[in-house]
């Protein structure tokens, strides 16, 4: 029978010894990702949990001259509500508005969000555009990287353990980017995405600049599309370069998942997603 | 609490009033409520998040008291179906309004839509039906297709707005 | 006669389970804790289709605090609950819900990690039969050494008016089309729970529960244990949500838990997760439907010939019956001279079939409503035209022989269609949407779709219709109704409640309803089929009745007028030749219990015998009435995404009379969007054998954000059945959504869909011109 801790530090310290000395306890922030994990889990595959939710240091959302520090405990509710992130990173602020329910939304955090790393975790497509980092701190470094790197060692199994994620810097530029998000999903509130699309770009004298664009969902792990970028990089954007764009990201994604059978709708609909997200730059 | 412990007393403050609980590490707040105070106006549907039915209000926040542990209510404010009515018995407009526009049916969503209602009315005293949908999104009904729902809050903002009722 | 002047009726009075269902007071199954219960859980087969070699209990028997653990070996008495389910399996295991062991423990993690002890062997034998089309197959292995075929016991029917070859001969065109659907859970938001305990003064079981048909359970149980009825003792809790769905699960879960109770001696609660629930209990039955039309040049129907093949799961006990209401069903509410319906159930090693609101409606009507307007297209009609030139009329002949007669069929079905398709101004948006559809330049295309139905209502030739209702009067004048009906969230006990109100005069406060108690109540047979409004109610009237003639024959004298003269209004009884000489209620029960010694119980039965079908022929009446409808759904198709919005729906229907508009328009409403998650999202998948659509999380329902306008007209007209005209209203609005949102679809980008849901991949396909 399961006899389970519970430990409940006030610092990133208390919280990354006790992890150390219980490796086989696992941090709750929401908990909306580890409580269904945990009803699912085999006897003892949980022997703890370590509240981080009164630990200052990681909540709160803060400014200054150039970036956003977002703290791992910040909630979607909170990120999406915040007046300064919906104006100035709208972007994130969208994609934390569509995570689940209300309810949802008010426990589950971002920093949940990106550890779990779900292949339909909406933050991630947001931040990848963003170019947002991370810091995480174990008990003998610090260290910041961006959200794509972990997503690449995510991918490689190489995320090392015993640490913990303390924060999201986003940078803010002068000047806020043309941002486009949209989710597809089978209801219209409260669903995981079929599909994702995240877009930002500048366009400068009719030529579209400093383009990003992100899918999830539709991959394991959400992915930056950096070939379909590059197609419009510079250009005025047209149907065809629309549409074109549209096909590259889907021949980019085939790359990685190969086809399957879900192939025969993600592909039309990719296709005409990516498209919708750029007509919009024209 | 800067021990582990596989039991735990949770202090907290529920409708109104200061509780200690001892639980154990992995019981939820729901099975907190139901199971140790016995308020069972908090029910559960799918335990997994998706259904609303068990949500409460935690620092005047609508959750899933599925997703949340009992030691995270820890120091917390918690608000159930329970604790909605007036010390002398009256109904809240809110619980009023859902008999008046039939906004029942089986009752096991009701607690959760109510207070997701509550909260709702607490930051939007005068809700669109847009908001009211956004609201309740979380709290599935399978039996009234809403729409009875939605009227009963909208009743209820207009009689606490116009009448002043409480 | 002057028209009837309602006090309590016709009016949207408050439930009377409202206050305790919005302060949370209102007790549940899981609600409900008995001193001393033990915590009981399932062990499940781990393969779908295969041999049992052996049940090891040994180790979960030794885990502290498990007080009992059970096998098929120690069912006392018929180790089947009836339609073939077992209580728990033996040797053989048949679909992945079935029970090897059952765990009785000081609580539920014990219980639970006690049953992941019990080691079971299997042997696989042969793959799971999955599918329809491979069940009904000859090559298919049998699922039970009895069942050749496969088929479900009693579940093939056929029903035949006119030649139907001859009809298709007389056709310009033929048109053949096959519709498919799936398992649909009834969605309900509170899973099932039950507690059984023993009574020791009367060695009576005693099942508190969240269930919806009492004497179905009590029957199983009594035979599980080899009891007489008399001492299975079934009490209702409130149910959260049922639809049907609350019976065979129920009937598994109470059976286990009162073997439990009785070996150990104490309470056994059992509470199903929700991935229990939705393996475990019944669904809507797939359907698999082929038609084959006759159409004239002038654009009539000269015959429809069908034949469904209906899917049961392993076990079935309900087939047999929706089947039978789907062969009445399958030719729509139109007339056409020569009919032949086929309809057969197999069985396979999935999820099983039972009852489901509409019961088999919404699978056949989505069919047969999407054939005709697909018969419309094909005669260059528009489908108001085509359906108001086929649709049924008074007086004309069902394919069961039955004419319908006025009273039958009190509003025309075709005033409906075209009082929905004026308000919605169906036949212009009709052809500007068909003419949208081509342009390119609107990635998000609108569509209109009109459905039209009939329904009989109760259980016609099912079973025989009883209702039963007990009214007590106490000393004080205050009011007892308890029905063998249910109430699970439908207001059946708020609508008898006001029955009650309305034959005394007296104000709805007076009355207090009970939750059903099988030791107390009769066996009237399940709460299905939409009856109980009429059949209970029915029987309320009489009871009440009963009792207002004994106090009228006490009172009269002090009255000072004759028996008849009597009237029970404005919480008085009084002389109605001259109203100043009265009593009040109250004293009036007074008298007539205290110092008359009369009887102030009554038992209201109504049982309109059974209905004059010769189930050998099929020729008869198939129903006592019906009630009609229709319905427009109007949609918009993002044909780049396949995403399906609803945007507004619009019914009329035909209801008799409503007893309380207010629960009508939430049964009507409520219904409407469980049809609409029938049409465009809700879908589970069984297709290996194992379950993999578990939780809300797989098995989308409507939310909130989902829901479009709804406008229903509902027409009352004077019906003879129900009390004061009332005909049930649970099913009907559940069965229009989705043919009217599939035809609404094809309007919209002139391709069909044939089979449900209208998911994304579907609605994108078809664009893309793939499947058709
Ligand atoms: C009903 C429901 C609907 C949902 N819908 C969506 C949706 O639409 N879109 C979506 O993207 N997600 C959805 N989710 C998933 C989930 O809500 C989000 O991923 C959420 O952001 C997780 O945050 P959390 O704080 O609840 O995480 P937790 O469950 O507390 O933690 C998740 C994981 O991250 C680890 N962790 C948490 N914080 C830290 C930290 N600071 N450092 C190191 N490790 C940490 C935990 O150990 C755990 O492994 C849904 C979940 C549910 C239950
Ligand atoms: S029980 Fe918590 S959301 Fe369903
Ligand atoms: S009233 Fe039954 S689930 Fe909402």
């Amino acid at each position: 029978m399961k006899n389970i801790r519970f430990f409940q530090p006030d610092t990133v310290v208390h919280a990354l010894e006790f992890l150390h000395e219980h490796p086989k306890a696992r941090i709750v922030a929401g908990g909306t990702d580890l409580l269904p994990e945990y009803r699912e889990k085999e006897d003892n595959a949980i022997t703890g949990f370590i509240d981080i939710m009164r630990i200052r240091e990681l909540s709160g959302i803060s400014f200054d001259d150039h970036a956003a520090h977002i703290g791992a405990l910040a909630t979607h509710a909170m990120i999406a509500q915040n007046g300064t992130l919906k104006e100035r990173l709208p972007v994130l602020s969208a994609a934390c508005s569509h995570v689940g329910s209300p309810q949802i939304r008010n426990l589950g955090t971002i920093g949940g969000n990106i550890i779990t790393m779900s292949a339909c975790a909406d933050t991630l497509p947001a931040l990848l555009v963003l170019e947002a980092r991370m810091v995480m701190r174990s008990l003998h470094q610090t260290r910041t990287i961006t959200v794509e790197e972990y997503i690449d060692e995510k991918r490689k199994q190489l995320v090392p353990p015993g640490e913990m994620l303390i924060k999201i810097v986003c940078d803010l530029p002068d000047e806020v980017p043309l941002s486009y998000f949209f989710k597809l999903s089978r209801r219209a509130a409260a669903a995981k995405a079929r599909m994702t699309v995240a877009r930002t770009a500048y366009i400068e004298s009719g030529q579209v600049r400093n383009l990003r664009l992100s899918v999830g969902a539709v991959t394991s792990l959400a992915l930056r599309y950096r070939e379909a970028e590059k197609l419009i990089e510079g250009k005025a954007v047209t149907d065809q370069l629309c549409c074109q764009a549209g096909e590259r990201v889907v021949h980019d994604m085939l790359a990685v998942t190969g086809r399957r059978k879900s192939a025969a709708y993600k592909i039309p609909v990719l296709t005409e997603m990516v498209r919708r997200s750029l007509e919009g730059l024209q | 609490m800067n021990t582990s412990q596989t039991e735990i007393d949770v202090t907290c403050t529920v409708n109104g009033r200061s509780v200690t609980v001892r639980t154990k590490g992995g019981d939820r707040l729901i099975d907190m409520l139901r199971d140790y105070l016995h308020l069972t106006g908090t029910k559960e549907g799918c335990s997994i998040g998706e259904c609303g039915a068990c949500t409460v209000l935690m620092d005047g926040l609508p959750v899933n008291s599925c997703m949340v542990l009992a030691g995270q209510a820890q120091g917390k404010e918690i608000l159930t179906i329970e604790g909605l009515k007036h010390e002398d018995g009256d109904l809240h407009p809110l619980q009023q309004a859902f008999i008046d526009a039939g906004a029942i049916q089986c009752g096991y969503c009701t607690p959760a839509m109510i207070l997701c209602g509550y909260a709702l009315l607490q930051r939007s005293p005068r809700p669109s039906v847009h908001e009211i949908k956004q609201a309740i999104s979380g709290t599935l009904c399978r039996c009234t297709g809403y729409v009875q729902i939605i009227e009963a809050v909208t009743l209820a903002a207009d009689r606490i707005q116009t009448k002043g009722e409480k | 006669m002057k028209a009837r002047q309602f006090t309590a009726v016709s009016r949207s009075l408050p439930r009377v389970d409202g206050h305790a269902k919005v302060t949370g007071a209102m007790k549940f199954g899981d609600d409900v804790n008995l001193y001393r219960q033990l915590y009981a859980k399932t062990v499940y087969t781990r393969i779908p289709k295969g041999t049992v070699k052996s049940v090891n209990i040994d180790k979960a028997c030794k885990v502290a605090g498990v007080a009992a653990v059970i096998t098929q070996k120690d069912v006392p008495g018929k180790p089947i609950t009836f339609g073939r389910f077992p209580v728990i399996a033996g040797k053989e295991v048949r679909y992945i819900g079935d029970a090897l062991a059952v765990v009785a423990a000081e609580s539920s993690e014990i219980a639970a990690y006690a049953a992941s002890l019990v080691e079971v062997e299997y042997e696989e034998v042969g793959k799971p039969i999955t599918d329809i089309e491979e069940a009904a197959s000859f090559q298919a292995a049998q699922i039970h050494a009895d069942a050749p075929g496969n088929l479900i016991d009693h579940a093939s029917h056929h029903l035949e008016m006119g030649d139907a070859d001859t009809g298709l001969s007389h056709a310009d065109m033929i048109v053949e089309r096959h519709y498919r659907t799936g398992f649909v859970d009834n969605g309900y938001i509170e899973p099932e729970a039950v507690i059984a305990e023993v009574e020791i003064n009367t060695q009576t079981v005693v099942i508190r529960g969240t269930i919806q048909n009492p004497y179905n359970i009590r029957s199983a149980v009594a035979g599980v244990l080899g009891y007489p009825l008399n001492r299975i003792r079934v009490i209702q809790t409130a149910i959260g949500g049922s639809f049907g769905g609350k019976d065979e699960s129920m009937i598994a879960l109470s059976c286990r838990a009162s073997i439990l109770a009785l070996k150990t001696g104490r309470p056994v609660k059992m509470v199903f997760t929700r991935e229990e629930s939705f393996i475990c209990s019944p669904k809507r039955h797939p359907f698999h439907s082929s038609y084959r039309a006759g159409l004239a040049k002038d654009g009539k129907i000269t015959a429809i010939a069908s034949t469904h093949y209906v899917q049961g799961g392993p076990y079935n006990k309900q087939a047999m019956f929706a089947n039978w209401r789907a062969s009445i069903h399958a030719a729509g509410p139109y007339r056409i001279p020569h009919v032949d319906t086929n309809i057969h159930g197999v069985y396979t090693n999935t999820i099983f079939g039972g009852a489901y609101r509409g019961f088999s409606s919404p699978q056949v009507v989505f069919a047969v409503e999407s054939l005709i307007d697909e018969c419309s297209e094909l005669s260059g009609m528009n489908p108001r035209e085509f359906r108001m030139l086929n649709c049924l009329q008074p007086w004309d002949t069902l394919p069961t022989g039955q004419q319908l007669s006025p009273e039958r069929m009190p509003a025309n079905l075709s005033q409906l269609i075209e009082a929905v398709c004026r308000k919605t101004s169906f036949d212009e948006k009709w052809e500007q949407f068909r003419i949208m559809k081509d342009n390119r330049a609107h990635t998000v295309k609108r569509g209109i779709g009109l459905s039209a139905t009939f329904r009989g209502v109760g259980l016609g030739g099912e079973g025989i219709d009883t209702g039963s209702a007990s009214v007590t009067i106490d000393s004080d004048g205050y009011v007892q109704v308890t029905s063998g009906f249910t109430e699970m969230g439908q207001g059946l006990a708020t609508s008898l409640s006001q029955i009650a109100a309305e034959e005394f005069g007296i104000d709805i406060s007076r009355i207090t309803w009970n939750q059903n108690d099988t030791s107390a109540n009769m066996d009237n047979g399940p709460t299905v089929a939409s009856r109980g409004i009429v059949s209970g109610g029915n029987a309320v009237v009489q009871a009440a009745r009963k009792l207002k003639k004994r106090m009228a024959a006490v009172l009269c004298g002090r009255l000072g007028c004759r028996i008849e003269d009597v009237e029970f209004a404005d919480s008085m009884v009084r002389n109605n030749l001259d109203p100043e000489k009265q009593i009040n209620f109250s004293d009036a029960a007074f008298i007539c219990l205290q110092e008359h010694g009369i009887s102030l119980y009554a038992l209201g039965w109504h049982s309109p015998g059974p209905q004059p079908l010769d189930h050998k022929t099929g020729r008869g009446e198939a129903y006592p009435s019906y009630l009609f409808g229709a319905t427009v759904a109007e949609i918009a198709v993002d044909t780049g995404t396949g995403k399906i919005t609803a945007e507004r729906i619009t019914s009329a229907i035909e209801l008799g009379r409503a007893v309380n508009p207010q629960i009508v328009r939430g049964q009507f409403i409520g219904g409407a969007i469980q049809g609409l998650g029938f049409a465009v999202m809700e879908e589970m998948d069984c297709s290996d054998g194992y379950m993999h659509t578990l939780n809300f999380n797989d098995f989308m329902i409507p939310g909130a954000m989902d829901i479009p306008e709804i406008d229903i007209m509902l027409f009352e007209t004077d019906e003879h059945l129900g009390p004061y005209g009332a005909k049930g209203i649970g099913e009907i609005g559940i069965e229009m959504i989705a043919p009217a949102v599939a035809n609404a679809y094809a309007n919209a980008v002139g391709k069909r869909i044939r089979e449900l849901p209208l998911n994304l991949e579907r609605a994108l396909a078809v664009d893309e011109g793939g499947e058709a």
